[in-house]
């Protein structure tokens, strides 16, 4: 059993792409094996990506006690991006266009089994397409979005979160907002609890909204993020976005996936997860744990 | 000398609405079949021969026209009427005997209960009394009210200036309903400081009111006033500005030169009583008029009254009409009839083109609203390019319905609505203009009636649900001035204050942006928690405000002490409901949070918030795959609704309701 990081049942037989030990083509698990899969990106000072890491370098701690890694994968496994759009009343004309630009690119920056799913929020939300590769229909979707409302960002993300996806793929979501919340029904602590029951990391794009945004939620939307291994992304008014989305996939297509088979702790509750590298200066980013069943 | 005296009410009705009230009465005709939409006229009549009311006499015994057109009398009835007496007490200047005694309130209000006790004395069951006084501001001591309920006074302004033209003119203005006769005994000093009308309007009012106005001079009060007066301005430099209308009769009698008694106002307030078919009540041989004693006379009218309906024909229907009824072939007998009624109405609408469907110019929007085509003015409207070009024409235009000014205020609400939610600050700023300038417009003399409270609560629906803390804020505080104990205006002032707690909205210019505390929220919405008919949302909101901001055991409480009160109000419902669940997830109860998301969505089946917290409930508690599915639901869904949505726009799901009743008494 793997759990990724929640203790989902995959059975990764005959799974391409994944480093194991003496980097084999294919690895054979049991059909009863229980695993944990982490998303490590691993940069240098610079935020270049450090690559060529084995598992020798890294060392994963569950609940404070040093676990063996048993494979690491790189660059390998196919990508689902959920991109979450704030189209609420704070959202101009001018900035919808933008975003829809954005998009579009980064579609193009896709891998070959990559694939994008759309959600829209204000108070509602809103899948307008489920994943996809087809550019087009994505643009063409947009073309037809218009903002208002007031705004269920932590409802969007709740439900983003939840919903279902393939465990063999790896889970991304990005979410362009101004970080206020005005209409939802999920309450931080709620949304931590959903957050450490799945498995996507969550990343913030937020365009020249940090200084708006009241020190408790800038920090309770960085703790988010940060427990999912994801980030938050500051950009000035006159930032390049489409960079910024950019740079977020590129990210998160750069970072390791460790496995490992959790010893010597008990399997449920909530279980802190950190990792470090051997790398002298490398900066780890990686999930802080998971909630075993 | 025969004494000749007379009786008469007009009222133009829907024959509908009389039709009704004659079959809810044991009293009147058997129910009679009206054309619809028709004017029907009643006029009440007495007639006298001498002192002795003359009885028995049919429809063909009487000569009724209308501007000159003699009209078909369709129905006359003879009985006893109910009235509905107003009763004015002069309570301004000195209430003393003597001009050097002040009394207190006390004395003052045994003053008035024991005016109050003679006059309900004379009345019977079915009547109904009012008091209004005489003072700086005009007051309403007791509301229209039934003789056998009559409550005590509580509390009189005395011993100030006199507005008794505005009093007599708010007296005048009260509407009569068909079936019943307004009588109006006024007593005075004979002089008034600081009306905002003068004898003239009330004389112009009076031709126009369905009351029976009649006015008795208080000369021995006067007396003592005037010396007081003469005291003041001459020892103490203290000249009040006064419109006196007569000499008072002691100083007629012995003063320096014989003058007449009535000067001009005092003229024009005697032919106004004159016009209704009352009269001004003098001193005769040394007795004086009393309230008591003139309603005494005058009270022997109705019980030998006629009832005359008719309907106009061969005549205009828009402008004044001129009454007058005579009995054929009467030796000496005295009829009594108003001298006529006035109706500004529109054509009817057979007439006129039809409404067009998005009126555009002030001329079409207000000739569309004058006939009820509400949704196509609130279409126009919202069609216009620039939502503060209209106000700004509206109020340029000055008095489109000078006779109907409740229509106005009506239309006012619809003209601002667009404006208000409008992301341009002129534009609001000027909705805000117009709705403040008719803020002032509506205030009824006597301190606030029905169309009144529910003008203010369309404001403050709309305002709520514009999100505007700041601006909502003081016409909430504006309302409340007016209607201190009601309770949507207090739930409205808690759910601003929560509002500007929480930030949500843009303050407005002038707005500091200032945060309510919690603990202002709090006492706001337990200020409202008992009263009747907002105390479930009360205690709802105060829970969800609890609930938000960590408090949840306090919630669930609040929750529980609504006990088995209910809301038929499905938003309501639903918000309680809500509230429980995240409450119930606040203290990690997860399966009985489940059941409170559950009953929520069997009262809003689609809602969005609801689905969530059980789609977080259902994960938490270890049911992924249910999770999953509603988590694929709600992204499915388009075309819900969700009350949580409209938390923060407070009552504004009311407004349309508001709107609508502002409407129906605007008419």
């Amino acid at each position: 059993m793997i759990h990724w990081p929640h203790l989902l049942l995959v059975l990764v037989v005959g799974t391409e792409g994944l480093v194991a030990r003496q980097e084999p083509q294919r690895t054979v698990f049991r059909s009863n094996a229980s695993a944990v899969a982490v998303d490590v990106s691993v940069r240098e000072a610079s935020r270049r990506p450090v690559t060529g890491l084995t598992m020798r370098d890294f060392q994963v701690y569950d609940n404070g006690v040093r676990q063996q890694v048993d494979i690491v994968s790189y660059g390998k496994l196919p990508i689902d991006v959920t991109i979450a759009l704030d189209v609420s009343y704070s959202v101009t004309g001018t900035l919808l266009d933008r975003l829809r630009q954005c998009v579009v690119q980064l579609m193009r920056d896709l891998g070959p089994e990559d694939r994008l799913r759309l959600l829209l929020f204000n108070m509602r939300v809103t899948r307008i397409t489920p994943f996809t590769r087809d550019v087009k229909l994505v643009e063409a979707l947009l073309r037809n979005t218009t903002a208002g409302g007031g705004t269920a960002l932590l409802d969007a993300i709740s439900v983003a979160l939840v919903s279902a996806s393939s465990d063999d793929r790896r889970q991304l979501a990005v979410f362009f907002t101004d970080g206020s919340d005005s209409s939802s029904a999920t309450s931080m602590d709620t949304l931590l609890a959903v957050a450490q029951r799945t498995r996507a990391t969550v990343t913030f794009v937020m365009q020249g909204a940090l200084s708006s945004l009241v020190p408790s939620q800038q920090a309770a939307l960085a703790k988010l993020a940060g427990e999912t291994g994801g980030r938050l992304l500051p950009v000035g008014p006159s930032g390049d976005l489409s960079s910024a989305f950019r740079n977020v996939l590129s990210d998160f297509r750069s970072a390791y996936v460790l496995y490992y088979t959790p010893r010597n702790v008990t399997g449920d509750g909530y279980h802190t997860i950190e990792v470090k590298t051997t790398r002298q200066g490398a900066m780890v980013l990686a999930r802080r744990g998971y909630f075993g069943s | 000398m025969t004494v000749r005296k007379f009786t008469v009410g007009v009222a133009i009705v829907a024959a509908a609405v009389l039709q009704g009230r004659a079959q809810d009465s044991p009293r009147t005709q058997p129910p009679q079949v009206f054309r619809a939409n028709t004017d029907l006229v009643v006029v009440d009549v007495s007639v006298r021969d001498g002192d002795r009311p003359v009885t028995g006499l049919r429809v063909d015994d009487f000569v009724l026209t209308d501007n000159d057109v003699r009209q078909r009398i369709e129905s006359i009835e003879a009985t006893a009427v109910p009235i509905d007496l107003t009763v004015v007490v002069d309570l301004s200047g000195n209430t003393g005997s003597r001009w050097n005694e002040r009394k207190s309130a006390g004395k003052v209000i045994e003053g008035v209960q024991a005016e109050i006790a003679r006059v309900t004395a004379l009345l019977r069951a079915e009547d109904r009394l009012r008091v209004l006084a005489v003072d700086r501001n005009v007051q309403q001591l007791v509301e229209l009210t039934p003789v056998a309920s009559v409550a005590p006074v509580q509390r009189v302004e005395f011993d100030g200036l006199a507005a008794l033209y505005d009093t007599l003119a708010a007296a005048l203005l009260q509407p009569v309903q068909p079936a019943r006769r307004h009588v109006v005994i006024a007593s005075t000093r004979g002089h008034d400081n600081i009306s905002s009308i003068g004898a003239d309007v009330v004389r112009t009012i009076a031709e126009r009111s369905d009351a029976l106005l009649h006015v008795v001079a208080m000369e021995t009060a006067l007396d003592n006033e005037d010396a007081l007066s003469a005291f003041q301005c001459e020892g103490m430099g203290y000249c009040w500005p006064t419109r006196r209308f007569w000499v008072p009769f002691q100083r007629r009698l012995f003063g320096p030169r014989p003058i007449h008694a009535l000067l001009r106002d005092g003229v024009a307030l005697a032919e106004a009583a004159r016009r209704t078919g009352g009269d001004l009540h003098k001193t005769r041989a040394f007795s004086e008029a009393t309230l008591a004693g003139t309603f005494k006379k005058v009270f022997e009218d109705f019980r030998n009254s006629y009832v005359l309906r008719y309907s106009p024909r061969g005549v205009s229907r828009a402008g004044w009409h001129s009454i007058d009824v005579k009995v054929a072939a009467s030796r000496g007998y005295t009829v009594a009839a108003r001298k006529g009624y006035g109706i500004d109405e529109a054509a009817p609408d057979a007439l006129l083109p039809p409404i067009p469907n998005a009126p555009r110019t002030m001329r079409e929007l207000t000739a569309a609203y004058a006939r009820g085509g509400y949704q196509q003015v609130v279409d126009g409207i919202r069609q216009s390019r620039d939502p503060s070009q209209l106000p700004r024409e509206f109020e340029g235009a000055g008095n489109v319905w000078p006779s109907t000014p409740h229509r106005e205020a009506a239309f006012a609400l619809d003209l601002a609505e667009p404006a208000v939610f409008s992301s341009k600050d002129n534009e609001r700023q000027q909705s805000y203009r117009l709705l403040e300038r008719f803020t002032r417009f509506v205030r009824h003399p006597l301190g606030g009636d029905t169309f009144e409270r529910y003008w203010h609560f369309a404001v403050l629906t709309m305002l709520e649900g514009s999100v505007r803390p700041g601006v909502a804020m003081a016409f909430v505080e504006r309302a409340l001035d007016r209607f201190p104990d009601e309770p949507r205006f207090l739930l409205s002032r808690a759910i601003v204050n929560e509002q500007r707690w929480a930030g949500v909205g843009r303050p407005e210019r002038g707005d500091t942006g200032e945060r309510s505390l919690p603990e202002d929220v709090i006492r706001a919405y337990e200020r409202v928690i008992a009263l009747p008919g907002v105390a479930v949302e009360a205690r709802v909101r105060l829970a969800t405000f609890l609930q938000r901001t960590g408090r949840n055991e306090e919630a669930l409480q609040q929750l529980s002490a609504a006990g088995s009160q209910t809301s038929p109000d499905p938003v309501v419902k639903y918000l309680r409901l809500l509230t429980t669940g995240k409450a119930l997830d606040g203290v990690k109860r997860p399966a009985e949070a489940i059941d409170a998301y559950r009953a929520a969505l069997g009262v809003v089946p689609a809602a969005q918030s609801a689905r969530v917290g059980l789609m977080n409930a259902l994960l938490v508690s270890g049911d992924r795959a249910g999770a999953e599915a509603i988590a694929e639901q709600i992204q499915t869904t388009r075309d819900d609704f969700d009350p949580w949505w409209t938390y923060w726009q407070g009552q504004f799901r009311l407004h349309g309701q508001a709107v609508a009743r502002v409407r129906e008494l605007s008419r």
